[in-house]
């Protein structure tokens, strides 16, 4: 494949905003989806990202920039001598900076990464929201992701005695 | 609900406002809308757009979320409104679901099958196993292996001598009986058969559609019949005469795709290890500290991962928990030292505990290690059980009336697999039923089968 030999070719990404964004290809493969469309050679030099706004395409890249392996297009840290446990620390620190967003840019992560089939995001993403939500009452659960309760009292209680056992 | 929205909902509501019946909203007819339209997906000059996202439920991100959720939680949040109750049942996603140590199943003093859970309240599991009453009346549950339960069932209640071993997964309901044992002969022509008496359920939760049984045979000292589900049928596994007896106890773990039994009988306890075709790997040792252990006082579990084995000396009931740190050297490490005695009377300093055996057994038990966490359960077989975390040295009171005194560790599993459970049973069935009635019968019967 053409595209493939280049070693550093570039990929343009475009978000519906009208963004362009060029990245190396190895990084756009980080995400699954891209990948696919690339290996399926549908990709020539632009792909459009519908739904995914400039700011959080932009993060999304942010974020498979940090985590190409360094041994790809990169270069530089191919020969790097740096431990793996020490740089798997390093990337663990710098995704819990990352991931120190609002909620609402949180959610448009999640949808992001869910899309374009990105594991480690996504991972990153969802264990955030469970890691705040999962301990929660569901009051303060109904809260936190704005969703309404439109159970009647009767019908309320009765999922909830089904549900019991889980409920302490 | 809108995953994007960035507003906190100031619906918040009290308890008052709650009992005005609100709106009806039939949200729960809509699914959440796909984060992506339909977009074409042909080319556009050099342009290329992805494949549009089919209208999945899947692609959200509370789906995403839900999906990483335990069993538990799901349970729990299918309360937070109608859209969250459908999101929490949806299969894809309960199968996806975490699942740890739900409870215990365990014999009720009056005798009836129990299931408690470890964070109290309505049990889990209908321990009755209504399912299987439809063909049974009397069920004993002769053995739990994580997530499957091995049965020992009669069609009538008043049933003494014809029963069958029936295994189910009671969360997704399937079973399937166990054939009787019988195998073609060397030539390939006459069948070779024994009675089904102790059979062993393994089950691997790696692959949730695997389980074997091993049958040790009353006449053949020197086979074990071992029934795959893969292949629905029994295959003699010869050699047994050279492992120590017995073979396959009830002190079992699944690891690794190894089969890994406790042998406490002689000097020098060891670890048997087998796969799942019963073919026997090289053993373990067992820690220097179980030398000269005596049987029935230590087993074997699986917590985090690693295999550990556990030893309460009969005299003075001390406790010793032990980790395979390094599986290929076969390195113990001594994890947890206790006096079990102590976390008895911890838990009610009223009662005055007696430390002498009375009738000669085992006065405590540990009968669980929790899968995840260092903690492990113990009961003083009289009144009392009680969980330890061997991390904090705090004791969580479970049952002080003497209804629950240990019991056989569950964890659900709702995967795919289990439902190929029923494909084996419908196999097994026509198998059996080929066999009895010949092919005349084979349609009529079929459905017969495909009805119970």
């Amino acid at each position: 494949m053409a595209t493939r030999e280049a070693g550093k070719k570039m990929i343009m990404l475009k978000s519906p905003d009208g963004m362009e964004f060029e990245v190396e290809e190895a990084v756009a493969m980080e995400s699954q989806t891209i990948r696919k469309m690339i290996e399926d050679d549908c990709a020539d030099t632009a792909i459009l990202i519908p739904n995914i706004n400039s700011k959080i395409l932009s993060r999304v890249i942010e974020y498979c920039n940090k985590h190409v392996p360094t041994t790809g297009a990169t270069g530089a840290a191919a020969s790097d001598t740096v431990a793996p446990a020490a740089l798997a620390e390093d990337l663990k620190i710098w995704d819990a900076e990352f991931i120190k967003v609002n909620r609402a840019t949180r959610f448009d992560l999640i949808q992001a990464a869910s899309y374009l089939n990105i594991k480690g995001l996504l991972d990153l993403t969802s264990q955030t929201t469970i890691d705040t939500i999962s301990d929660n009452s569901l009051e303060e659960i109904r809260s936190f992701l704005s969703t309404k309760n439109d159970y009647l009292p009767e019908e309320e209680q009765t999922i909830r005695r089904e549900n019991q056992w889980a409920f302490q | 609900m809108p995953p994007g929205g960035g507003e906190t909902s100031k619906h918040a509501r009290t308890g008052k406002e709650q009992s005005h019946p609100p709106a009806i909203r039939r949200r729960d007819e809509s699914r959440p809308a796909p984060p992506f339209p339909a977009v074409d997906s042909q080319k556009q000059g050099k342009q290329m757009q992805p494949a549009a996202a089919a209208a999945s439920i899947s692609e959200g991100p509370l789906v995403e979320i839900l999906a990483r959720l335990p069993y538990r939680s799901l349970c729990r949040f299918k309360c937070v409104s109608k859209q969250w109750r459908e999101l929490c049942s949806d299969p894809k996603i309960v199968k996806r679901a975490s699942q740890t140590l739900s409870g215990f199943f365990h014999n009720h003093p009056v005798g009836s099958l129990r299931f408690s859970n470890l964070s109290g309240g309505r049990p889990l599991i209908d321990a009755l196993l209504p399912f299987l009453r439809g063909r049974y009346q009397r069920i004993k549950l002769e053995q739990c292996s994580t997530s499957l339960l091995l049965c020992k069932c009669w069609k009538l209640e008043s049933g003494q001598d014809k029963f069958d071993f029936a295994v189910c997964n009671p969360m997704t309901e399937q079973w399937t009986v166990l054939p009787p044992i019988e195998w073609l002969d060397q030539d390939g022509e006459d069948t070779e058969g024994s009675d089904l008496i102790y059979p062993f359920l393994v089950f691997d939760p790696a692959v949730p559609s695997r389980f074997v049984v091993f049958a040790p045979l009353l006449d053949l000292v020197d086979i074990v019949a071992i029934y795959s589900w893969e292949t629905g049928q029994w295959t003699p596994s010869s050699g047994w005469e050279y492992r120590e007896y017995p073979a396959v106890t009830k002190e079992c773990v699944f690891l690794n795709g190894m089969i890994h039994f406790l042998h406490l009988f002689g000097d020098e306890p060891f670890i048997t290890v087998l796969d799942i075709e019963g073919e026997l790997f090289p053993q373990i040792d067992g820690p220097d500290g179980m030398l000269g252990a005596t049987p029935g006082y230590g087993s074997v579990g699986c917590s985090q991962g690693l295999l550990h084995v556990w030893y309460m000396d009969p005299h003075d009931y001390e406790l010793s928990v032990w980790v395979l740190k390094n599986y290929v050297s076969g390195e113990w490490i001594l994890k947890h030292t206790v006096d079990v005695p102590k976390l008895f009377e911890e838990m009610d300093s009223s009662e005055e505990k007696d430390r002498d055996q009375e009738d000669g057994s085992c006065k405590y038990e540990m009968f669980a290690i929790h899968p995840e966490y260092n903690v492990i359960f113990l009961t003083d077989r009289k009144m009392a059980s009680l969980s330890y975390d061997m991390d904090s040295g705090k004791v969580h009171p479970m049952c002080t009336s003497g209804d629950f005194l240990g019991g056989l560790p569950f964890i659900p599993c709702f995967a795919d697999g289990s439902l190929m459970i029923t494909n084996a049973f419908e196999k097994i069935a026509l198998l059996v039923l080929w066999h009895w009635f010949g092919c005349d019968h084979f349609v009529a019967l079929n459905n017969v089968v495909g009805h119970r």
